[in-house]
């Protein structure tokens, strides 16, 4: 039975049957309100599925959701919490940076919220990340002073710090001239050649070549159409 | 790595808190008014009481001329009223001589200087007041004058320096020319009644005012009598009032009499001083509110990155924290200038005793803080819980 997640209003989209391999991203891709941004909220765990019109009956239901060994339809608000930032990065439509620390800082962040230890060479994979995506020059900026395009870059940059198995990403590109959007590509590709997975909802074609390109083999492209 | 979290989290607070520089300082400034403004007025209540107090202090019974007891209390110990009427100086000494009477020290007034009060009296005042020369000597002689503290101070009168009384207790009385007053001592500070006063001997009052009276004896204005144990006060000042020239009011219940008859203002100054920390409180609040409202996206940003509602909620507190904190350091501040300002500006050296201010204070800023705390605890855990897909993505 395929996963369905009905919105309060009375809204219900569907979603096809879809496993992730460790080195594997898939693409979801579709037109507004199909559901790819809806899709990487409940992996992300920032959306309670709901997949019938009221309360949520697991009993009854055959759907599956899950991310690793967390079955996301039973767990509990603080299951869903406790994914990020060690199991999945997450890098939301709406890049947010927090205006009165740098970049640097605001990379650095999860490392506030992670359950497992630090690793000792934290402060070398954030200057290489930072490397990767074109913003050493520009780490001691503070937030308020980032462009919509260095705030795109950092929050990818962030969700992959602690290299959680999973990363979902929301139209990560966006915001990205040609040059940019290909470093972020590169620095996915870097991640799934780590063993990591990926889902990113993108609209971009282009992108989604170059991507092809940077991890050859690695990408897999889902279509969505949100019919309930 | 513990280190590189704690900097980051200081780091952020710090951030937050720069955010709105204004909003934050506002905050700060009010609370730190509101909590200084009500410790002070509870301080200084309590101050002015223990200032009341001492002011009788070794003084049980006031004996003055048949009148108003409490008047009698207000002229002869707090030297705000004016007397009833003489009392001849035998009938203290008959006081003096009783076996239950530690003490009846006489005074006679009439005079003043300067607005302050001269007082004709014995060297037994100065002991009662625990008084001794700061400058000249301290030995009363007629015509020679003891300037209280207070008054060497206003006046700017020196020892060897010469002046004449004027009629009567206030300023703008005739003056005694012809009776020139030599200022032999100027005493120091007490924190008593007598630090405003001008103390001189008994016979200096008979000597000007010689002819001005009837009287064919000795008469002063007051006996302050100290009496040997509390059986004593049972019984003499029925016993003294049974005399017809002798009122006997006793200081202790004359001023909680007057207190009960003023007690709303006492009660006006307390609802003040809570005024104040429901102001404190209300800014603290305010400063909760504000913060949650614009920490919304940074909240969801922190929990998209896995922040879990409780840390959010801390931060909010922390913040809270950091403005309770400074604005207790700077109403502290405040408080603890009190004292120097209030001698400064009303000139009269209260008895302030810093561990009742600093205890106040306590009182306040915990009371401030726990009711913003709680009045804001609902805000803060809502704050936790900051819907991050709406913020974020818009579903």
């Amino acid at each position: 039975m395929a996963l369905t997640h009905c919105f309060p209003g009375g809204v219900t989209l569907a979603f096809p049957d879809l496993v992730l391999e460790r080195g594997e991203v898939v693409l979801l891709r579709g037109p507004s309100g199909a559901g790819k941004s809806t899709l990487l909220n409940l992996l992300a765990g920032v959306l309670a599925p709901r997949t019938v019109p009221g309360e949520f009956s697991a009993a009854t239901c055959r759907a599956r959701l899950r991310v690793g060994e967390i079955d996301l339809l039973n767990a509990s608000a603080r299951q869903r919490q406790a994914l990020r930032p060690d199991r999945v990065g997450w890098v939301p439509q709406r890049p947010i940076l927090q205006a009165g620390l740098t970049l640097l800082d605001n990379l650095l962040l999860p490392t506030l919220f992670s359950t497992v230890t630090l690793p000792d060479d934290l402060h070398a994979r954030a200057t290489h990340a930072l490397d990767c995506l074109g913003l050493t020059q520009a780490m001691r900026q503070r937030g308020r002073e980032a462009s919509v395009g260095q705030a795109a870059r950092i929050n990818l940059a962030r969700a992959l710090l602690l290299r959680p198995p999973l990363l979902l990403a929301d139209e990560p590109t966006a915001a990205l001239d040609a040059e940019n959007a290909e470093r972020v590509a590169e620095a996915i590709a870097e991640h799934l050649s780590a063993g990591g997975g990926a889902v990113i909802a993108t609209h971009d074609a282009a992108w989604a070549a170059v991507l092809e390109r940077a991890a050859p083999g690695a990408t897999r492209m889902i279509e969505l159409s949100g019919g309930g | 790595m513990l280190g590189l979290r704690l900097q980051l989290r200081l780091r952020l607070i710090g951030a937050f808190l720069r955010e709105r520089p204004s909003h934050f300082l506002l905050a700060v400034v009010l609370a730190a008014l509101g909590m200084a403004s009500a410790t002070a007025v509870l301080w200084l209540r309590d101050t002015l009481e223990t200032h009341a107090a001492r002011q009788a202090e070794g003084i049980d019974i006031v004996v003055g001329a048949k009148g108003s007891a409490l008047q009698n209390v207000l002229a002869a110990v707090y030297h705000v009223d004016v007397p009833n009427g003489n009392i001849p100086l035998a009938e203290v000494e008959a006081i003096a001589a009783r076996p239950d009477v530690a003490r009846a020290v006489p005074i006679a007034l009439g005079d003043s200087v300067g607005g302050a009060r001269i007082v004709g009296t014995t060297a037994e005042f100065l002991t009662l007041y625990e008084a001794r020369a700061a400058l000249g000597s301290d030995a009363i002689a007629p015509m020679g004058a003891l300037l209280g503290a207070e008054v060497a101070r206003r006046t700017g009168l020196r020892v060897g320096d010469h002046f004449v009384g004027t009629h009567g207790l206030a300023e703008g009385g005739e003056e005694h020319d012809s009776h020139p007053y030599l200022v032999t001592g100027i005493l120091a500070p007490t924190g008593r009644i007598i630090d405003q006063l001008v103390v001189t001997a008994l016979e200096s009052v008979w000597l000007v005012h010689e002819g001005h009276t009837a009287a064919t004896e000795p008469e002063v204005t007051f006996a302050l009598v100290t009496v040997k144990g509390p059986a004593a006060m049972a019984t003499l000042p029925r016993a003294l009032n049974a005399r017809p020239a002798l009122q006997a009011a006793v200081p202790a219940l004359e001023s909680a009499r007057l207190l009960t008859v003023f007690g709303w203002v006492v009660a006006l100054v307390q609802a003040f001083a809570w005024t104040m920390v429901a102001a404190a409180v209300a800014s603290l609040f305010g400063a909760l509110m504000q913060a949650a409202a614009r920490r919304e996206p940074d909240f969801a940003m922190l929990s998209a990155i896995g922040a879990r509602p409780m840390r959010l909620a801390l931060l909010l507190l922390v913040e809270l924290a950091v403005v309770v904190l400074a604005a207790a350091a700077i109403a502290l501040a405040i408080v603890l200038g009190l004292p120097a300002v209030a001698t400064a500006w009303v000139g009269v050296a209260l008895p302030w005793r810093l561990w009742t201010g600093v205890c106040w204070f306590g009182v306040v800023l915990s009371v401030t803080a726990l009711v913003a705390l709680l009045a804001g605890l609902p805000v803060v855990i809502r704050a936790g819980r900051v819907d991050v897909a709406q913020q974020l993505t818009g579903h």
